[in-house]
């Protein structure tokens, strides 16, 4: 029966090893810098650009319409800071071009008819017409146009007489009273369900990639068989080698940390020693993936583009973009597998909802185990190089 | 004569280019395997439009009308189901994210109801994924509202009296997959564009062959254009590959004319390059040149080129760097011409700046390309 022996690890060995790693990292002043400035950059510059918010939206409107009503649906339309610009075309003709050169996110068609249709009670269309290369922001825009027209509905005379039925105690309509209530996030901001992910993003690609990269530049530079000479085991090598990922994780998380809260405004509500558990285990697991890619790979552009080729996906289908669950189910049960997805159901939970230790538990454990996984891989295939 | 030496001279560092990228495994995963993956999951992976969402329904009431409002939610396509006891029980669920909303009808609901009075409902959503709250809160008023008119007696009267016909145009069932496949082909495109071609001149330094280079005749001008021509067909290869795929797989219409498309993609492909071989002639390091390619070519297009993110919500300063990004214009011009057709008014500018800065990079690579080991 084989027994499992763990590896007698000398700390002193590896902790040389970890004092050069870092070295080589800080002291080049162009590597130092890219450690440094793009992450900071990235959260500033995206914490601002990433929003799934609509604002600044131009509209068109051809009038047809002599009457009031849509006069006063065009002049609440300008009233709201969601619409920026109002422009006025003359003719059908005129639709096309402005839908086609976007000079325009929807149009708004009010028939000749519209006023007096709403006066008499009969009811009155508009036709919006909307953008489908950027439907998304057009759907969501046509929603406050949608509530903007339902205000105004409300105050036409069809309208009142339909609220005065539904106030009138006898025999009117009854009138349901439906409240919406967001929570750990009543205004829906963008920025507090993405800056906390940008966290696990950030993180995730800086330890693939400078955990990554160390041995294949090793290797390539011709370093790695000195390396290898040195007293220390190629285990304790490989260890080694994850720890400056980790650091540097660990440093951009904290500050990344700190900018959210403070400079975004974005709650944080639950156990600060869950999130820097959560992100040790994490950055342990980034590691672990990089140097597997870092042993498999001879140059370091190889390396570089593997880190990428892992690294992307990884992110894209962990639901820090959008939720996993509206993925097709291959990809549902292949996220399982990416230690981002579980990273970031944490992160979102720990900021916004103060999530329950048992339901962090079961994605901290996975995260666990993806990580023990690539660590020991990753340290067997080194081994198997070395 | 001399002419003939120039671009027999040029084949040769083509041909050794081209070598050097066959034989490359490395290659094959960026210019073939990646923008593969990369469209599947962007195509599959990333999706804006709502889905199937989770919602949990507190009844308190449990008379007639709470039990056919709740059906409706049940019947809905929007919407899966699920009862749930009491608040707390809510509240756990929402914390571990088991439901993404909460419909509550509260205790007197049918009893207010009966009476004529207003009944009560509330909606409780999951905000900490603000896209999918909203999806949420306008689904479930809409349910609430024509169940309102179909369910209540006089219902109708409760109907306002102005009608909204929306129409999306070009993609009429406003699905998030028709626009964000052209622009993932922009993040692909920028990708092989940049971070390839970062690495290229960066290597040559690195590993010392570039010294060799400059014991050979060939002069600068023939060294760029044997960098240039290899990724651009490279590049162009995976653009057709992307087109194929999308047009196939994900079935986004297109629309405008096939040399519009070629015109358009060398143009980008240019500017792309340019960037690429800036960083890599300036950097002269591989893993300095491969970062500052993906800080500066691939995140950009990936979240500023308006490819998920809404350029116009963006705040003015960011909506003028996006002005300055390649990537930004591309993405507009392939959306228009899968989606659209050819529309000039759009690709006109478009190519104008495009092409400007392309010239402008690759007029800068040229300058800095000096035969020179302490340059």
């Amino acid at each position: 029966m084989a027994r499992i022996t763990l590896p007698r690890l000398n700390l002193r060995r590896m902790a040389t090893i970890v004092r050069k790693e870092l070295l080589v990292l800080l002291c080049n002043k162009v590597s130092r810098m890219l450690i440094i400035v793009p992450p900071l950059m990235q959260i500033v510059v995206f914490g601002w650009a990433a929003t799934m918010e609509v604002r600044n939206v131009d509209v068109a409107v051809l009038n047809q319409d002599s009457g009031n009503w849509s006069r006063e649906i065009v002049r609440r339309l300008q009233g709201s800071h969601t619409f920026r610009s109002v422009t006025f075309l003359d003719g059908e003709a005129d639709i096309r071009p402005t839908i086609e050169r976007q000079k325009a996110l929807f149009v708004m068609v009010f028939d000749d008819e519209f006023s007096r249709r709403v006066d008499a009670g009969t009811p009155a269309q508009m036709q919006v017409i909307l953008d489908g290369r950027r439907s998304n922001a057009a759907q969501i825009a046509s929603y406050y146009l949608e509530t903007i027209v339902r205000g105004i509905g409300e105050s036409t005379p069809r309208g009142q007489l339909a609220l005065g039925a539904a106030t009138s105690a006898a025999g009117g309509a009854p009138k349901l009273d439906v409240r919406v209530r967001c929570w750990f996030n009543p205004n829906l901001e963008f920025q507090w369900f993405f800056l906390p992910n940008l966290i696990g993003m950030l993180g995730f690609m800086l330890g693939l990639v400078v955990t990554g990269l160390s041995v294949a530049r090793e290797r390539e530079v011709g370093t790695f068989d000195q390396l290898l000479v040195s007293p220390a085991t190629p285990t304790e090598i490989a260890l080694a080698k994850l720890v400056p990922g980790c650091l540097v994780g660990l440093v951009h998380g904290t500050i990344f940390l700190l900018i959210s809260v403070f400079g975004f405004g974005v709650p944080f509500s639950g156990s600060l020693v869950l999130l820097y558990v959560a992100m040790l285990v994490f950055a342990m697991a980034s590691g672990g993936v990089g140097l597997m890619v870092s042993s498999l790979s001879a140059t370091q552009q190889q390396a570089f583009l593997g880190a990428f080729t892992v690294g992307v996906p990884c992110i894209l289908i962990s639901g820090a973009v959008t939720p996993v669950i509206n993925m097709p189910p291959f990809l549902q049960y292949a996220s399982q597998l990416n230690p981002m997805r579980h990273f970031t159901t944490i992160v979102q939970g720990v900021f916004l909802k103060d999530i329950t230790v048992a339901a962090a538990a079961v994605s901290l454990g996975k995260i666990a185990c993806i990580s023990a996984v690539a660590v020991s891989v990753a340290v067997w295939m080194f081994k198997r190089k070395a | 004569m001399l002419r003939n030496i120039w671009l027999r001279q040029l084949s040769a560092l083509v041909g050794k280019e081209f070598q050097q990228i066959v034989r490359d495994p490395s290659s094959y995963l960026v210019a073939g395997v990646l923008p593969f993956i990369f469209l599947l999951l962007f195509g599959y992976g990333i999706t804006l439009d709502a889905g199937v969402l989770r919602l949990g329904v507190l009844n308190q009431s449990g008379g007639r009308h709470s039990l056919s409002l709740a059906a409706d939610f049940a019947h809905s396509p929007w919407f899966a189901t699920r009862p749930v006891g009491n608040m707390a029980d809510a509240g756990r669920m929402m914390r571990d994210s088991v439901v993404q909303g909460i419909l509550v009808i509260q205790q007197d609901f049918d009893e207010q109801l009966e009476r004529g009075s207003a009944g009560a409902v509330q909606v409780l959503v999951d905000g900490s994924e603000p896209n999918t709250a909203q999806y949420i809160q306008n689904y479930s008023q809409g349910l609430i509202m024509s169940w309102q008119r179909t369910a209540l007696p006089d219902g109708v009267a409760a109907a306002l009296p102005i009608n909204i016909q929306p129409r999306f145009w070009y993609n009429p069932a406003a699905k998030s997959v028709q626009f964000l496949v052209p622009g993932a082909i922009t993040v692909i495109m920028t990708l092989i564009g940049t971070l390839l071609t970062s690495l290229v001149f960066a290597r040559e330094w690195e590993r010392g062959t570039m010294e060799a280079m400059f014991a050979t005749p060939v002069s600068c001008m023939q060294l760029l254009l044997g960098k240039l021509i290899p990724y651009f067909c490279m590049g162009m290869f995976s653009m057709a590959l992307c087109a194929v795929a999308a047009v196939t797989l994900f079935a986004v219409p297109f629309r405008g004319s096939l040399w519009v498309l070629v015109l358009l993609s060398s143009v980008f492909m240019l500017s792309a390059l340019g960037q690429g071989l800036l960083i890599s002639v300036t950097l002269r390091g591989q893993l300095v040149a491969a970062e500052a390619g993906l800080f500066s070519g691939f995140l950009p297009a990936l979240l500023l080129s308006g490819f998920v993110f809404d350029i116009n919500s963006m705040p003015p300063v960011l909506q003028a760097l996006t002005r300055l990004l390649p990537a930004s214009y591309f993405n507009t011009c392939l959306r228009t011409i899968f989606l659209t057709g050819d529309v000039w008014g759009v690709f006109g500018p478009s190519l104008l700046f495009m092409g400007l800065l392309a010239s402008v990079l690759l007029g800068l690579v040229y300058r800095n390309l000096v035969k020179r080991l302490d340059a």
